[in-house]
């Protein structure tokens, strides 16, 4: 038989840092898409989509230099094409809403403020809500402007633009 | 606050400003109390923003990818069970054509003296055998089992193994004969 001369060998896929990654990136791009108007259903089978594309990738040889800012980008581009063919779906309702321990005047002024940050967040055009939240989620301006395909001072501008509409909406 | 300042502020606060630029801003945001307010303001805002986006997906405990570790359980009751099957055939076989077994020729699966015998059973009537499909491959070792090679590219999903990969194992049986062990290499 022709693998009984064969050499014994099992192939890692790619050295499990595909693994690595989405332990580490699956729930920050999980929130990206839900923050980006992907439903939560929807939302783990881009994630799976983008760890499959990420492999491809890394078999490929493919550029390792800026993997964080190309996982997001495709999982951009991944929503804003499922977008494209089911129609643009605003941002959905929080799924858990936070709940501060100690006293009921605290919780509710916690409450409070969550729903008109909810209210404020609704209100961005797209690409501010997407700057905002892949900032919250660590990325660099230049990371976010790769994600985005946009200018490194755009996504300044965006984020400033956003931040005064939040903090207008949020402090009344 | 002063109008000027806003945007580099954000930037400041994200650590997206060269050195003197950041310098200066720290200087400035020192000396005016507009500025140090509107930097606090910012930075519970930031806290707020993250908090909103973690609550947005709640703590649902779903997801994928695991093609490693499916591959590796696949991989396993696979190949016990490629194997067995292959070693029960053999058994009716030698059985049939060499009750000693002691002459047999070299077989397909053999085991070293240290490795309990089969039991003896029943010689099998004359059976059609359909050929066995070549997801895995049993091969003769001169060590305790048998060596189990998978090719993984065959046997899995498309993408979920790179082309050409091979799982190879050493499968150990038990007093009984039944496979009791198998060990990756």
């Amino acid at each position: 038989m022709a693998s009984q001369s064969q050499p014994i060998v099992i192939a890692p896929t790619d050295d499990g840092e595909t693994d690595r990654l989405f332990r580490e990136w699956r729930k920050p791009l999980e929130r990206f898409l839900v923050c980006s108007g992907i439903t939560s259903d929807g939302a783990p089978d881009i994630v799976q989509e983008v760890f499959l594309r990420l492999h491809q990738h890394v078999q490929a040889g493919g550029e390792r230099d800026n993997l964080r800012a190309w996982v997001f980008r495709v999982a951009h581009n991944l929503a804003v094409n499922g977008q494209k063919r089911k129609g643009h779906s605003p941002l959905n309702g929080v799924e858990e809403m936070p709940c501060a321990d100690g006293d009921p005047e605290r919780i509710f002024f916690k409450k409070d403020r969550f729903r008109r940050l909810h209210a404020a967040m609704k209100e961005l055009s797209p690409v501010e809500r997407e700057c905002i939240v892949l900032r919250s989620e660590g990325l660099r301006y230049r990371e976010i402007a790769a994600v985005l395909e946009i200018g490194t001072s755009t996504v300044a501008d965006h984020l400033e633009r956003a931040l005064r509409k939040l903090e207008e909406k949020c402090n009344v | 606050m002063c109008d000027t300042m806003r945007s580099r502020l954000i930037a400041w606060i994200d650590g997206e400003l060269e050195n003197d630029e950041s310098a200066a801003v720290a200087d400035h945001v020192a000396q005016c109390w507009e500025c140090a307010r509107e930097v606090r303001n910012i930075r519970a805002l930031s806290r707020d923003i993250a908090e909103f986006c973690v609550s947005s997906v709640g703590s649902k405990p779903r997801r994928y990818w695991i093609p490693a570790a499916i591959a590796a359980a696949a991989a396993i009751v696979l190949a016990t069970g490629l194997v067995w099957t292959r070693v029960q055939q053999q058994t009716n076989v030698v059985t049939t054509k060499q009750p000693t077994r002691q002459s047999a020729a070299p077989l397909l699966v053999a085991r070293n003296a240290a490795t309990p015998d089969v039991p003896p059973v029943k010689p099998a009537p004359a059976r059609r055998r359909t050929p066995p499909r070549p997801a895995a491959t049993v091969t003769e070792v001169g060590k305790p089992g048998v060596t189990v090679v998978i090719p993984l590219d065959e046997v899995l999903p498309v993408g979920a193994a790179p082309p050409g990969a091979l799982l190879v194992g050493n499968l150990t049986f038990d007093a009984g004969g039944q496979p009791s062990r198998i060990q990756l290499q």
